[in-house]
């Protein structure tokens, strides 16, 4: 168990930037806080909940995958090292839940897993909830993660407590910024993730959510009723970090071509409309249930885990009030 | 020669030459394709109902199901309808053009099991291109199985794919081959005019030992499942080949989903006992 003073975070950043791009919280035009990398917004200190989670990291927005040119083919795959500091244990657990996904069927996505090999992760413990919308506990998680990161941090007020999950983050802990611990930390870590477990209020009733779907008491009608205020604007699916469908699509470059995928959202009616103009998902109603119950359903059938982790993104996006905790208390009426 | 390892076919296309290509009925053409590579070319396994990802350089990416079977190696062939982008470039091409490959991808028929059974195959329209593969793959190999019935359900009488190959299956024994035509408009059909399952009359099933496999436009599943519990054949014996829109076949893109499934790995064909419960499935 190691210190880490709040003062020796930007020093620690700067010089691991040296080696490997590193990534965390920043504000720009004091208006968002967003992922991004060192130095390209102002790193104030606090971590909060970023607009877009991390996924943004490990599965951008838009992403070359396959060079053409002439009768060459290649794929195009970026293994840089890349350190991110400041991820919320939600995110992590997302990512935790994407890996699997992602080497789904014996089929490893190389594109995705070669970034995340690469990545290393600073989680800092939530030790009270950074927004109204967290629902973690609710979702069956916790503000803290008790595996799956290189480093965890708690914050302790003038300085954070470092706990090393891995190898790579053994290493991280030898960094000079790292002071060794004193036996009172020990004490100290359990208080605060002892206040951490009890300091969420937002309870949705995802547990039961889940139950009300495998009982099949969700309708067309229930659906129906609430897309119909949907405008169809994707933000619940860009900002979730769990949430990973792309399309795929070949543009012009540097006299050949290359193909490319980028986010795509099961909310949009083109999603699953074919060339023939047959659309097995034709009503708003039909692609929000898709949605949730990605989520709430099929995942646990899949995975035995809800998809949802309850980071609260999609309720803070959505411009007409349909994100996951709406839907999950919708569910609970039933 | 390649190693093993260095062989890409899931994420990366490979180039393909355009051997021969030949005119369908209308809107409808069949390539026969052939790796450049031969260590990639030997490679390539596939079931009969699996599809590949074609990519036409370019343009872009589109699933097509495999024509051709697996008991005639070397040569890939996919029978294509002029539809949207990537499949109308493809009319643009000619023979010894290159175009490239990905896959084979997906579950397809189950070989094993339906060796030794009665089969009947129903096809509606191009949902012929798929069956094709399996139809070819069991004459090849026909002592293995038992009775053959083939329905297919064409448009009209100009618009029936694989016509003279078809034709040639009319003569002989080891296959009941029944062929419907929606409409006949100059009346020069002398075979069933109606939808394919009025052909169900025409055959007595047996709902102990015979295995099904459909694959046509959404509709046609409907109806003929239907007929088919109504003659007592099991669900878990009824095998349907579905269709989503899909931008990746390998289970990563998420579009071709189908309740807790994905069409493109746990798919294209699933037993009708699999997917009965999911309301979007058929
Ligand atoms: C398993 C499977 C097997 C198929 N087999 C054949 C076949 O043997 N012959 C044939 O002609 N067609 C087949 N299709 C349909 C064929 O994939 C579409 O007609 C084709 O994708 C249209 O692409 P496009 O670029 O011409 O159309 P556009 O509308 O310009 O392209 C849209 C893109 O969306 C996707 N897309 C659109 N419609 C479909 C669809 N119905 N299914 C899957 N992806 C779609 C593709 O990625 C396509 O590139 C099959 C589809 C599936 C899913
Ligand atoms: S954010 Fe809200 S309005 Fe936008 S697609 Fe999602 S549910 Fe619909
Ligand atoms: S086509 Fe991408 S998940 Fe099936």
């Amino acid at each position: 168990m190691k210190r880490l003073k709040k003062e020796n975070v930007l020093p620690f950043l700067k010089e691991m930037n040296k080696t490997e791009k590193v990534f965390c919280p920043q504000w720009v035009d004091d208006r968002d806080l967003l992922f991004i990398p060192l130095g390209e917004g102002e790193y104030k200190g606090d971590i909060g909940k970023t607009t877009i989670s991390v996924k943004t990291l490990v599965f951008p927005q838009t992403e070359d995958i396959i060079s053409f040119r002439g009768e060459s083919i290649s794929k195009i795959i970026d293994s840089s090292k890349k350190l991110l500091f400041g991820i919320r244990p939600c995110e992590m657990k997302a990512i935790q839940l994407t890996d699997r996904f992602m080497k789904r069927d014996d089929i490893a996505d190389p594109h995705y897993l070669s970034k995340r090999k690469e990545m290393t992760t600073i989680v800092i413990a939530c030790h009270e909830p950074p927004s109204d919308t967290c629902f973690c506990i609710d979702a069956g998680g916790m503000p803290y993660l008790e595996n799956g990161y290189d480093v965890q941090l708690f914050d302790v007020g003038d300085f954070y407590i470092a706990i090393a999950g891995s190898e790579r983050g053994e290493e991280i802990l030898e960094n000079k910024y790292f002071e060794q611990g004193i036996e009172e930390d020990r004490e100290k870590l359990e208080e605060i993730k002892s206040k951490a477990r009890h300091s969420q209020n937002n309870k949705p009733g995802l547990k039961n959510a889940i139950e009300i779907l495998k009982e099949e008491k969700a309708d067309e009608d229930f659906w129906e009723r609430l897309a119909d205020r949907c405008i169809n604007c994707g933000g619940c699916v860009y900002v979730c970090p769990t949430c990973t469908c792309f399309n795929v699509y070949d543009i012009p470059s540097q006299g050949g071509y290359v193909r490319c995928r980028s986010w795509d959202a099961c909310l949009h009616a083109g999603f699953t409309r074919e060339t023939s103009g047959h659309n097995p998902r034709p009503t708003q109603g039909s692609r929000l249930a898709r949605r949730h119950e990605h989520k709430l359903k099929f995942d646990i059938i899949n995975f035995g885990e809800s998809g949802c982790v309850g980071c609260g993104r999609c309720s803070d996006t959505c411009p007409v009030g349909l994100g996951a905790i709406e839907i999950i208390q919708e569910l609970n009426k039933l | 020669m390649k190693r093993k390892e260095d062989i890409d076919l899931i994420f990366q296309p490979n180039l393909v030459r355009i051997e021969r290509i030949l005119p369908q009925m209308s809107d409808h053409r069949l390539f026969q394709l052939k790796f450049v590579d031969e260590d990639v070319a030997r490679a390539f396994f596939h079931a009969p109902g699996q599809f590949v990802e074609v990519t036409v350089l370019g343009v872009g990416e589109a699933p097509i199901s495999i024509s051709s079977p697996p008991t005639r190696p070397g040569i890939i062939e996919i029978c294509i309808r002029k539809a949207g982008s990537v499949t109308s470039a493809l009319f643009e091409l000619q023979k010894g053009d290159f175009i490239a490959l990905r896959g084979p991808f997906g579950r397809g028929f189950p070989m094993d099991i339906l060796k030794g059974q009665d089969l009947l195959l129903v096809a509606g329209g191009l949902g012929m291109a798929p069956l094709r593969s399996l139809l070819q793959a069991i004459l090849d190999d026909r002592a293995s199985y038992g009775d053959l019935v083939l329905m297919y359900g064409a448009r009209n009488p100009d618009d029936i794919l694989f016509k003279y190959e078809l034709l040639g299956l009319m003569n002989r024994t080891d296959i009941k081959y029944l062929l419907s035509v929606d409409v006949d408009e100059e009346g020069i059909w002398r075979q069933y005019i109606g939808v394919v399952t009025g052909l169900f009359e025409r055959v007595e099933l047996n709902p102990e030992t015979t295995f099904c496999g459909l694959c046509g436009p959404p509709i046609m599943y409907r109806f003929v499942v239907q007929e088919l519990l109504k003659r007592n054949i099991p669900t878990e014996r009824i095998f349907v080949s579905l269709e989503r829109m899909m931008q990746c076949g390998v289970g990563k893109c998420g579009h071709c989903a189908i309740g807790e499934y994905y069409c493109c790995t746990d798919g294209p064909v699933f037993k009708y006992s699999e997917i009965s419960h999911i309301k979007e499935a058929i």
